[in-house]
C-alpha cells in the first residue's frame, strides 16, 4: 500500500486479515452489501470493545455493530 | 480500520474513480492571480490531470488539456491570442470552452475543425488566486466565503506535499492532536532547543463534537480551564468539504486549502486574512503575499519548530497514502470516522447521478460567511504574536508589517503583549 515504506503492516498480517473477516457484511437494515463499492464499515475500539461504524448506500442505515465474545449483565460490585 | 479497497476508493482521485468524480464536483486554487500576470500561460496539475492555465487579453482565464488534441505538444508553450490559446507547435488554436477555431495548414478545415475539440475547464479569480473546475457541466457556483472577500491583509504560505489529500484532511478533525503535537511535542522541542513554546496549545481537551453542516463539518472542544460558554465550543470551526479547514482568532481568519494535484501529492495553503479589531485600514496590497514555507531541511528531516511543520510531519510520514488497514483508531477518532462517512455518502450520489449536498451550491452568494471562534484558546494578542512567530507566516516576507499590523491593532484596544520585545516596537503606520 505505502510505496517505497514499510508501515510496520507486514508485522500483524495474521491479525489485520482476522478482523477483515470480523467486519460486517451485510447492512442490519436491508440485507445490502456493505463492503466495497455498497457502503463503508470502519472499525474502531472502545476500551475492550470493537466497534464496526457502518454506513449503507442503499437503504441509508447508519449505525455502530459491536463485535463480542460474551454477553456480560452487570458488573459485581466491589 | 479500512478494508484496502475502501481505502483506495477514499484515496484515488483519478478521472474515472469514485473519489476522482466527485472530487470534480468542486473548485480549486490553481495558482496566483500574480503569476499569471508576470506570464499569461502556466501548467497545471490538478486530480491527476495536466492542464494549461491562461489569462486572456480581456482579463477573464481559460484552461484546457496540456496536450494538444492535434499531435500532443504542450499548449502550455502556446501563444496567448484575443479569442484563445494558439498551439506553439502548428499553430491550431483553442477557445475558452476548448472548441478548436483554427487549423492553419488544413484545407476543408471547417469539417475537420468542428471534429475536433479539447478538454476545457472553467476558471475565475477569487482572493488573488485563480480557481479551476474540472468537473461536468454546469459548473457549480465558486463559494465566496468570508476570508476571500472581506478587508484585510492577506498572506499565503504554501508548499507542495508528497502525501494524499486525505490524510491532511482526517487531521482537520482530529482535535486531539493540537494539545499533543502542538503542545507536548512543541515543548519537548523548547526544552531541549532553548524556545518557549505558545502555552495556549497545551490546554487538555475535556470535550469534543462534530456536527455535519451545509458546508462540511463544524468542530468544537472545550479545554481546561475553559466552557461550553466559550467560542472553542460555542462557536468552533468547520472543515469545509471537501479540500479545506477555516480556522482563526485574534484577528486573523484562515482557510487552509489542500488541493489534490494526484493521488500522492497535495498543495497545502494557509490563506490568512489579518484584520485585527481596533484597526480598519491596511497596507495597500496589489496581491496577497504568497511565499513558500519550508518543511524539510537539507538532511531531509522534517522541520518541526514551528506548528505547521509539526502538522506536515505528521502528514507526510504517514507515507505517500496512509495504509487504513493497519491503524487502530479509536473513539477519540470519531471526527474522522464521519469524514469518511460522509465522503462516501456524496460518493454515492455522484455515482448515482446526483448533485453532492456538502459544500456545493448552484446559488450565487457575494459573501458566504463560516463559523469560525474569534477567541481562540481564549488568548489576544499574545496568541495572534504566538501565531506570527510560531506559524509558517515565519517565513513570509511581510512578518514584520503582520507584526505591525496586530499591534496597533492592539494598542488601539488598550491591549499590550506580555513579551517586552513586542511592548517596544513601534506600529506600522
Amino acid at each position: 500500500m505505502t510505496e517505497g515504506r514499510l508501515s510496520g503492516s507486514h508485522w500483524w498480517d495474521q491479525d489485520r486479515a482476522a478482523h477483515l473477516a470480523d467486519r460486517p457484511r451485510f447492512c442490519p437494515g436491508c440485507g445490502g452489501s456493505v463492503t466495497g463499492s455498497e457502503g463503508i464499515s470502519v472499525e474502531y475500539w472502545e476500551a475492550d470493545r470493537r466497534v464496526y461504524h457502518t454506513w449503507c448506500s442503499s437503504c441509508g442505515w447508519a449505525g455502530n455493530i459491536v463485535r463480542i465474545q460474551r454477553m456480560v449483565g452487570h458488573e459485581p460490585e466491589d | 480500520m479500512l478494508s484496502k479497497e475502501q481505502n483506495d476508493r477514499l484515496t484515488r482521485v483519478g478521472p474515472g474513480t469514485p473519489m476522482g468524480e466527485l472530487l470534480r464536483r468542486y473548485w480549486y486554487p490553481v495558482a496566483f492571480t500574480r503569476q499569471l500576470d508576470e506570464w499569461p500561460i502556466r501548467r497545471v496539475r490538478l486530480l491527476g490531470e495536466d492542464f494549461a492555465l491562461w489569462k486572456t487579453p480581456q482579463g477573464g482565464y481559460g484552461i484546457v488539456q496540456e496536450a494538444c488534441p492535434h499531435r500532443a505538444a504542450s499548449l502550455v508553450y502556446g501563444v496567448v491570442e484575443e479569442d484563445g490559446l494558439r498551439c506553439g507547435y502548428h499553430g491550431w488554436k483553442f477557445d475558452c470552452s476548448g472548441n478548436c477555431i483554427e487549423q492553419p495548414a488544413e484545407l476543408g478545415k471547417t469539417v475537420f475543425m468542428r471534429n475536433v475539440k479539447a478538454f476545457a475547464g472553467k476558471a475565475e479569480a477569487l482572493g488573488g488566486m485563480v480557481w479551476a473546475y474540472i468537473g461536468p457541466d454546469p459548473a457549480p457556483e465558486l463559494p465566496r466565503f468570508d476570508v476571500f472577500v472581506d478587508p484585510g491583509f492577506v498572506d499565503v504560505g504554501h508548499s507542495m506535499l508528497p502525501c494524499s489529500w486525505l490524510q491532511i484532511m482526517e487531521n482537520s478533525v482530529d482535535p486531539h492532536h493540537v494539545e499533543w503535537l502542538h503542545g507536548r511535542y512543541f515543548e519537548f522541542l523548547g526544552a531541549q532547543q532553548g524556545f518557549v513554546a505558545p502555552k495556549s496549545f497545551q490546554k487538555k481537551h475535556l470535550r469534543v463534537g462534530f456536527d455535519p453542516m451545509e458546508w462540511g463539518i463544524l468542530k468544537r472542544r472545550v479545554l481546561e480551564g475553559h466552557t461550553e460558554e466559550d467560542d472553542d465550543w460555542a462557536v468552533g470551526h468547520p472543515l469545509v468539504f471537501p479540500h479545506s479547514m477555516r480556522v482563526g482568532g485574534a484577528g486573523i481568519d484562515q482557510m487552509q486549502i489542500r488541493v489534490p494535484i494526484d493521488d500522492t501529492t497535495t498543495w497545502a495553503m494557509f490563506y490568512s486574512n489579518h484584520h485585527p479589531e481596533g484597526l480598519d485600514a491596511y497596507p495597500e496590497q496589489i496581491y496577497p503575499v504568497d511565499y513558500e514555507y519550508q518543511w524539510i531541511d537539507h538532511q531531509g528531516r522534517h522541520i518541526v519548530d514551528y506548528i505547521e511543520g509539526q502538522d506536515v510531519m505528521a502528514w507526510v510520514s504517514q507515507g505517500k497514502i496512509a495504509d487504513r488497514t493497519a491503524e487502530h483508531i479509536g473513539k477519540s477518532d470519531i471526527g474522522v470516522i464521519m469524514l469518511r462517512r460522509m465522503f462516501r455518502a456524496q460518493m454515492a450520489r455522484v455515482e448515482a447521478g446526483e448533485d453532492p449536498t456538502v459544500g456545493f451550491t448552484r446559488i450565487p452568494r457575494q459573501r458566504i460567511e463560516l463559523p469560525c471562534e474569534k477567541k481562540k484558546f481564549g488568548a489576544g494578542i499574545d496568541f495572534a504574536l504566538a501565531w506570527l512567530d510560531m506559524g509558517s507566516t515565519r517565513y513570509s516576507p511581510a512578518l514584520d508589517t503582520l507584526r505591525k499590523i496586530h499591534l496597533e491593532a492592539a494598542r488601539a484596544r488598550g491591549e499590550v503583549p506580555s513579551s517586552d520585545e513586542y511592548a517596544v516596537r513601534q506600529p506600522f503606520s
